[in-house]
């Protein structure tokens, strides 16, 4: 354990001060006494998910409903400002449903604009006011999703936004749920109290494609099972399994994955969710591996699995200071990187590079920038890929000052491929 | 007694059984507290809305095993409605007051490290080193993975080694040899 780390076990293990176990114990003897339920009431299972959709009763907060657009300042759609190549694609593809569903979240108007479905994630968009000092309020991280008004059971979201200058936050969240209909209500509320309630309607739109691959490949103890790769129009999705010894789990468990097309073009990765249990002294997992969406669908898709190493060695920084010309930061064995261009636009720095060598998956998001204060700016997105010239772009939170602001970029170890576990999976094109 | 029958006793309504299960989280409790509010008195505050909120909602947990990660929900939302309405940020000097000057020292550094990540990262890793809280539990409050938590927590824990690395200090706090 490193130092910092023993130093942060100590500061958050604390001993408790006597004026809270007083508080704790002066609560606990005035609690009313309750009528006991009779025994033998059943309760079916539920899911971690929904076992927190308990609901404190507090008759003090009235419940607000969502109301029509209609009465709403036109604050336009929050997909226009995502950063999301799923998203930006979805609209060019006359993908997405408009709406206009408000809510008050603590006194905050929220908008919901959008939704898009395409058959792997919902995408909702939302407009948020904000004021500046409280900024906007972290509304979606403390909500339930329904849908057609029944609770789910697992589901993973994540979301992003921009502040506009007029006052308003956009917003957007990314859910997936499994095993949905084509059309239904997706519902979001609090997990406690029943302040305020939405139903947005979501409408699956747009083809896509599941191409059924069901290979096994094995490396030593390590199995991996292939099984779907689906072209949606947002999203390019992976279907697979693995399994291993119990006692490899903190090396396995973070096995990443790079896949090119048959031109060598890395297809970036986007998100990923997945379980795992232990059964028999083996790690059972199962993930759905999501990349960016593909315009066209390739011949061919070859998946290599690599792991790096654990950064126990020291990380090497590589800082050039931006003077408006091309330069190039080495990324020591894995290759370089060259920044083209450094733009700043209302909100958002870009920055405009292509890659020299073989990990480019990992190379690419390993960029970043510092002021001459030495604050980062990081990216929390996927880069922008351009086919047609080879270059990516990584947008920013914007750099207040771009000259002499610093380009940073760290030395890479060589990635671990494990090219037994290889699989080049061809698609016809039917 | 064993605890998931205390559990069950407290969800059937035994006053006396819930006072317990309370008692037996109440550090745990306060620990978590403490990694979203600096003050004592807040903690104080959002573990007493904490208790009065779980007494009423008790009744229809369903699966006493999940009591703990459903308490420290519950009080991680009173804690992040405190600190909204007090835009409660931790003050630096109030961190290292109960520890020796050098080791008050120390902490700081460690805590300003925070101020460098993004909340939701800060807020798992400091849950993470928090004694009585599990990977396990962790997955069950953020409702992913145990594999998923484990993955944030090394990217987290990496991203903050390269922060120290940026320090002169930085390779005497990777390696622990601060001597």
């Amino acid at each position: 354990m490193d130092q910092w780390e023993q130093q942060l076990k100590k500061s958050v293990n604390q001993s408790m001060p006597e004026n809270v176990d007083r508080t704790i114990s002066d609560t606990l003897s005035t609690l009313p006494a309750r009528k006991t339920k009779q025994k033998g009431v059943m309760y079916s299972f539920i899911s971690v998910a929904s076992l927190f959709l308990i609901i404190i009763s507090m008759s003090l907060f009235s419940p607000s409903f969502a109301s029509s657009m209609k009465n709403l300042p036109i604050v336009g759609s929050a997909f226009e400002y995502a950063n999301n190549a799923g998203i930006i694609k979805g609209a060019e593809e006359g993908l997405v449903t408009a709406i206009g569903e408000e809510v008050t979240i603590d006194g905050n108007t929220v908008i919901f604009t959008d939704t898009l479905y395409d058959g792997s994630q919902i995408h909702i968009g939302y407009m948020e006011e904000w004021d500046e000092e409280l900024g906007h309020r972290d509304f979606p991280v403390n909500v339930l999703f329904t849908v057609n008004g029944r609770d789910i059971g697992s589901y993973g979201w994540g979301g992003t936004g921009e502040y506009l200058d007029d006052g308003w936050y956009a917003g957007t969240i990314s859910i997936r749920i499994p095993d949905l209909p084509d059309s239904f209500k997706l519902g979001i509320k609090p997990f406690e109290r029943n302040a305020w309630s939405v139903e947005l309607p979501v409408e699956k739109k747009g083809e896509s494609e599941t191409i059924m691959v069901n290979e096994v490949k094995e490396s030593g103890e390590l199995s991996l099972s292939y099984n779907t790769v689906t072209f949606h129009p947002t999203s390019t999705a992976i279907s697979m399994n693995s399994s291993y010894p119990e006692e490899y789990d903190d090396e396995f468990h973070r096995l990443d994955y790079h896949i090119v097309d048959e031109n060598g073009r890395i297809i970036q990765s986007t998100s990923a969710s997945g379980s795992g249990q232990v059964k028999n002294g083996l790690y059972l997992n199962e993930y759905s591996l999501f990349y960016e969406p593909l315009k066209e669908k390739p011949k061919e898709l070859t998946i290599t699995p690599f792991l790096f190493g654990e950064t126990d060695n020291d990380i090497a920084f590589v800082r050039a200071p931006w003077k408006k010309e091309e330069v190039t930061l080495s990324q020591g064995e894995v290759g370089s990187v060259t920044v083209h261009d450094v733009v700043s636009e209302e909100h958002t720095t870009y920055i405009t590079y292509t890659l020299e060598g073989k990990h480019a998956s990992y190379q690419s998001q390993s960029l970043w920038m510092e002021d001459q204060e030495g604050n980062e700016y990081r990216s929390y997105t996927t880069p922008h890929y351009n086919e047609s010239t080879g270059e990516y772009r990584l947008a920013f939170d914007k750099v207040p000052v771009l000259e002499d602001s610093l380009i940073v970029t760290v030395e890479l170890e060589t990635v671990q491929f494990f090219d037994d576990l290889l699989i080049t999976i061809p698609f016809s094109n039917d | 007694m064993n605890s998931l029958k205390t559990v069950k006793k407290a969800i059937n309504g035994c006053k006396k059984s819930f006072g317990k299960v309370i008692e037996e989280h109440k550090v745990t409790l306060y620990r978590v507290s403490r990694t979203i509010l600096s003050d004592d008195q807040d903690s104080a505050d959002a573990i007493q809305e904490t208790i009065l909120n779980a007494y009423e909602g008790i009744g229809k947990l369903r699966e006493p095993c999940y009591f703990k990660t459903w308490l420290i929900r519950i009080l991680i939302n009173e804690c992040n409605q405190i600190h909204r309405k007090r835009k409660n940020i931790i003050p630096i000097e109030q961190l290292g007051e109960t520890s020796t000057e050098e080791q008050g020292f120390k902490e700081l550094e460690v805590m300003e490290l925070f101020t460098s990540l993004p909340s939701t990262e800060s807020q798992l890793l400091k849950l993470y080193y928090i004694e009585d809280l599990s990977v396990a539990d962790l997955a069950l409050l953020y409702e992913t993975s145990e594999n998923t938590i484990k993955t944030r927590l090394r990217r987290t824990r990496e991203k903050l080694r390269r922060i120290l690395f940026q320090s002169e200090e930085a390779e005497l706090w990777i390696n622990g040899n601060n001597n």
